[in-house]
């Protein structure tokens, strides 16, 4: 039953580094709603090149995948932050715990990082898509970086997408994607946990007149 | 379809509680939901029992003695809370803690926070499973905010942030392992199947196996609670309410430990069992010594019992990575005492709490007094789970150490040593804080009596296992325990 | 011969002639988008010959530098069209230097420029020249580590022999996506463009480009206004000549060259219009946030080049 599929495709690098691209955009930007346009870019992006695969190697229960990933993350998951955003009236800038310019060269050093511990993983692959490993594993760990340094609510959920996209970008170019019903599950659980994290985001707001997460601190020893 | 069964009853009783309007009805709906399926899980053990395991759709599900005691644990506690929340529940809503059509949805995310953490326990599927704990990280966040004044939105939002993001390095360590069991096994179907999955793991790619079960033990670790890790735990605790927190303490803990000891046994498989071991101990210790200054100097009772909820969770940990026959039979056996002992610690918590309206353990005095039956079976609880003998975690943990010391490495011997130096000290840090409450002079103004008689019934129901292992272990627990041994050294 | 007299020359004529007409294009399309019919393509011409027409006027306390500049800034430029293959591959003034002199030529024309904007103790001259100074010192690094990167993958740092080696080079990697990124941010902000400085405005808190040139007047401000209009092309031929060297002619045949330079004029003009979309599309960000586009840029040249050195 061994199966071995080998996609050859320059694109697929050029998609992996946008993607790439639209997370520096994410770290680099001040406003709140151009972080969402970068997800909703990146997720984009990932969608296009899930399809690329899906088409290069044949394996049909990619598009299905891409086609969930176009309605759910692109679409529903961008369109819900806005219009939390919108509801909440969550002021526009984003606050971090650190500098914009030390956020963005520790953001470079965690990128460096991902490439520098994945160099002996892809050294032996093939030529072509060398790049979507590093390029996922530094989405995953630029997405940790900033849910760590990120005071609002929101901008921690954005942290996690990013996490969740840079770790569905690593299944797809690996392994071609996990068993279909595992990436439904998948789906449903962020779409999910992604409603709820906004919910919370409205009550905090409620009660506490901030999504600072800096004031949540009544619990402690 | 014996086991889709299982599922089923917590998914129809969940929908039927949130269809029919009126609590005073759905209530006893819980109530017997929850029965049925701990009477059906009794005799889905049985068929276990004589069957080693089961195999079901296609191997989507499958069950054997590990996932048998978790789903076990989960219909006994499961019932213990359903019963204990309808007296709890019913005080509070009396004292107008909240409306009362939320106390539909209490009941329906209840039951399915049971019916996902049955689907961690019975899924064959390693992608399945990381769903489900991710569900089970959902499905509770409403019931940690339950009361929504700040404390609980707090605890709720840190719940569902460090579970989540924990959780979403666990995906990585299933997709690591997807992505090492693909050449070997090749691009089927059911090419995530633990069953499957083991039957070729020593043909693994060991680096990324490594690396899989790194992200796996402090992924699914931090919905287990083991320290650095464990955080978002006494927040969550101390505010949800008591059946839920015994729930946590006893259950949801110990599905994501279920989690970490499916991939444990592929790892070990595949690497040989020190690395997982070590992995294990390691953060089983760091747990035990993470929890000892919080257990000692804690105010909040809500937040000691959670503390030391990290603390057994740690030396179930550290029993599984001792590696032995016998200690893994004790850690094993461990889960299922502390599951029972701490969920009957919340049960007091809660009355407590109903009858004091305060967290704080130095406004509550003479217990003994006031409510004589809590605080007798208080007296019991704190016994048991520090693990006094002849109690029942004095029992496993005696097996358990006495196990690591007979392994004779040097290794193992000094964790032991250390680990029985810290057993003493949690010992000192709960008699210290409990038995001030217990022993001292009710303030006058407090009214006696205990609060209400459903609460008391789910904590005789517990009190019994909690006894009837302290003395005796029957002999299909022994007989499903060391199957369980054997599927963990893979023997 | 060819290489020695017809090349200067035509690489002369196109940059020196056809850069207003840059400038005309995006005015005009900016003009187009903000639904105004706009000042004709022609427009800098005319204001060109207008202002060289006229007598300029000099503050009594200018010393020589101010004199100087216009012409410093101008020849400097026209040097930089000397080293930058525009129709063909080969380069005029192919023995004298490299992209490391391109990026000195375009400091040593700004430098003057500070140097003659401080000179007439304007208030205005001081603040324009302090931010160009502050805004140069984070894009100089970004730029040069984006042409590094190029550089580095065709190995060498002549213009001349990147574009060769480019034309070689069929698809695009992916260090050389990123550094092209890193390159089009650094190019908007040296070229002093929406977001980062605002060619239109004379508000004096916002400006950059024009506070400096404030106290020029008649020829020397056309020749200034000239320059940086010969600037923002050699810019944008730098970029679409490296890391999109189509059709650009490799030797040196009268049909090779026009058809060079139909793809030249195709490939500005996008270019040019991506310029216009921008800057009518994004606010101005403030001074203290140009830093972090500057910085963003950085790290992508920065990334270009590591996945470079690490991935191929």
């Amino acid at each position: 039953m061994k199966q071995h599929i080998i996609v050859n495709s320059q694109t697929i690098d050029v998609l992996a580094v946008m993607m790439l691209m639209a997370t520096v955009l994410h770290i680099s930007t001040s406003r709140l709603t151009t972080c969402v346009w970068a997800y909703a870019i990146r997720s984009f992006i990932l969608a296009c090149a899930s399809g690329l695969i899906a088409y290069y190697s044949g394996i049909y229960h990619i598009f299905i995948t891409t086609g969930i990933t176009l309605v759910i993350k692109v679409v529903i998951i961008p369109g819900f932050l806005f219009y939390i955003i919108k509801k909440v009236g969550i002021k526009k800038e984003v606050e971090s715990y650190l500098s914009f310019t030390l956020s963005l060269l520790c953001s470079c050093g965690v990128i460096l990082i991902a490439y520098y511990a994945t160099e002996p993983i892809i050294r032996f692959e093939s030529t072509f898509m060398r790049h979507c490993l590093p390029v996922s594993i530094a989405i995953t760990l630029v997405g940790f970086f900033t849910m760590i340094t990120r005071k609002k609510a929101i901008t921690q959920i954005l942290g996690l997408l990013a996490m969740e996209d840079g770790l569905f970008f690593a299944a797809l170019s690996t392994s071609y994607g996990m068993p279909l019903i595992v990436e439904l599950g998948v789906f449903f659980d962020i779409l999910v946990s992604v409603i709820i994290m906004g919910i919370y985001v409205y009550r905090i707001k409620e009660t506490f007149e901030t999504t600072d997460t800096g004031f949540l601190r009544e619990l402690r020893e | 379809m014996l086991i889709s069964i299982l599922l089923v009853i917590p998914l129809i009783t969940a929908i039927a509680c949130v269809f029919i309007k009126k609590h005073n009805i759905s209530k006893y709906i819980s109530v017997a939901g929850s029965f049925t399926l701990l009477l059906y899980n009794i005799y889905l053990s049985y068929n276990i029992y004589l069957n080693h395991s089961l195999k079901e759709l296609n191997g989507f599900f499958y069950v054997d003695a590990l996932s048998l005691l978790t789903a076990q644990i989960v219909s006994v506690v499961g019932f213990a809370a359903a019963l204990y929340s309808i007296g709890y529940m019913d005080a509070e809503l009396h004292e107008a803690e909240f409306p009362e059509k939320r106390l539909r949805w209490y009941y329906f995310l209840f039951h399915i926070f049971i019916f996902t953490m049955l689907a961690v326990c019975v899924t064959n599927n390693l992608g399945i499973m990381w769903v489900a704990i991710e569900a089970t990280t959902l499905s509770t966040t409403f019931l940690v905010g339950f009361y929504n004044k700040k404390p609980h939105q707090e605890a709720a939002w840190k719940y569902i942030i460090i579970c989540t993001v924990g959780i979403t390095l666990a995906l990585f360590g299933v997709i690591l392992t997807y992505h090492s069991s693909k050449d070997v096994i090749g691009e089927i179907g059911h090419a995530l199947n633990w069953t499957d999955l083991l039957a070729v793991a020593d043909r693994f790619e060991p680096h990324t196996m490594k690396l899989a079960f790194l992200f796996i033990i402090i992924g699914y670790g931090t919905k287990a609670g083991l320290a650095p890790m464990h955080t978002w735990l006494p927040d969550a605790h101390s505010q949800a309410p008591s059946p839920i927190s015994a729930l946590f303490s006893g259950v949801l803990l110990n599905c994501s430990l279920y989690g970490i000891i499916r991939f444990h046994i592929i790892s070990s498989k595949c690497l040989g069992p020190n690395y997982s071991c070590t992995l294990l101990m390691a953060f089983g210790l760091i747990s035990v010594i993470v929890s000892i200054p919080f257990i000692l100097v804690q105010r909040d009772y809500k937040r000691l019992f959670a503390f030391s909820s990290i603390e057994h969770i740690g030396f179930i940990a550290l029993g599984l990575g001792f590696g032995g026959m016998y200690s893994i039979y004790g850690a094993e056996l461990h889960t299922f005492n502390h599951a029972v002992a701490k969920s009957l610690l919340f049960f007091c918590g809660g009355n407590l709490f109903l009858k004091y309206k305060t967290r704080e353990m130095e406004s509550i005095k003479g217990i003994i007094r006031t409510m004589p039956v809590t605080g007798v079976i208080l007296i019991i609880a704190v016994f048991a789970i520090t693990g006094i003998p002849p109690f029942n975690i004095f029992v496993s943990e005696f097996i358990v150490l006495a196990d690591a010391f007979s392994s004779g490495s040097a290794f193992v011997l000094i964790f032991t040593s250390l680990l029985i130096v810290f057993l003493v000290l949690i010992f000192i840090g709960y008699i210290n804080n409990i038995f001030k409450m217990i022993f001292s002079e009710p303030t006058d103004n407090i009214v006696r009596g205990e609060v209400n008689k459903f609460t008391i019934a789910a904590m005789c129901f517990l009190l019994v296992f909690v006894l009837i292992i302290s003395f005796y272990v029957p002999p299909i627990m022994r007989e499903i325990l060391s199957q369980i041994s054997d599927i963990i050294r893979n023997t | 011969m060819i290489q020695l007299i017809i090349l200067p020359i035509l690489q002369i004529v196109v940059i020196v002639g056809l850069s207003p007409l840059v400038k005309g294009f995006i005015n005009k399309t900016e003009a187009r988008f903000q639904c105004r019919r706009g000042p004709s393509l022609f427009q800098p011409y005319y204001n060109l010959t207008k202002l060289l027409r006229k007598d300029a006027v000099v503050s009594e306390t200018a010393s020589w530098i101010f004199r100087a500049t216009p012409y410093v800034t101008f020849i400097s430029i026209l040097i930089i069209a000397l080293l930058v293959p525009v129709l063909s591959s080969t380069v005029p003034a192919n023995f004298t230097g490299d992209v490391i002199l391109v990026i000195y030529l375009f400091a040593l024309g700004r430098f003057f420029l500070v140097l003659s904007s401080l000179d007439t103790g304007s208030a205005f001259g001081g603040i324009g020249g302090s931010r160009e100074m502050a805004i140069s010192s984070m894009a100089e690094p970004a730029m040069m580590l984006s042409v590094f990167t190029v550089a580095i993958i065709s190995g060498s740092t002549n213009l001349s022999n990147i574009t060769q080696a480019m034309l070689s080079y069929k698809l695009l990697s992916p260090a050389l996506f990123l550094a092209l990124a890193a390159l089009v941010i650094v190019i908007i902000a040296e070229a002093g463009r929406i977001p980062v400085d605002n060619p239109f405005t004379h508000l004096e808190l916002t400006m950059i480009h024009e506070g400096m040139i404030l106290e020029f007047s008649g020829r020397y401000l056309a020749l200034i206004e000239w320059a940086s209009c010969m600037k923002l092309l050699i810019l944008l031929t730098i970029l679409v000549n490296t890391f999109l060297p189509w059709g650009v002619a490799s030797g040196l045949t009268f049909p090779g060259l026009i058809i060079s330079f139909a793809f030249y004029v195709v490939k500005i003009g996008f270019f040019a219009l991506l310029i216009a979309i921008v800057e009518s599309s994004f606010a101005k960000v403030r001074l203290f946030r140009i830093p972090n586009l500057l910085g963003t840029s950085f790290i992508l040249a920065v990334l270009a080049i590591i996945t470079h050195y690490i991935v191929s």
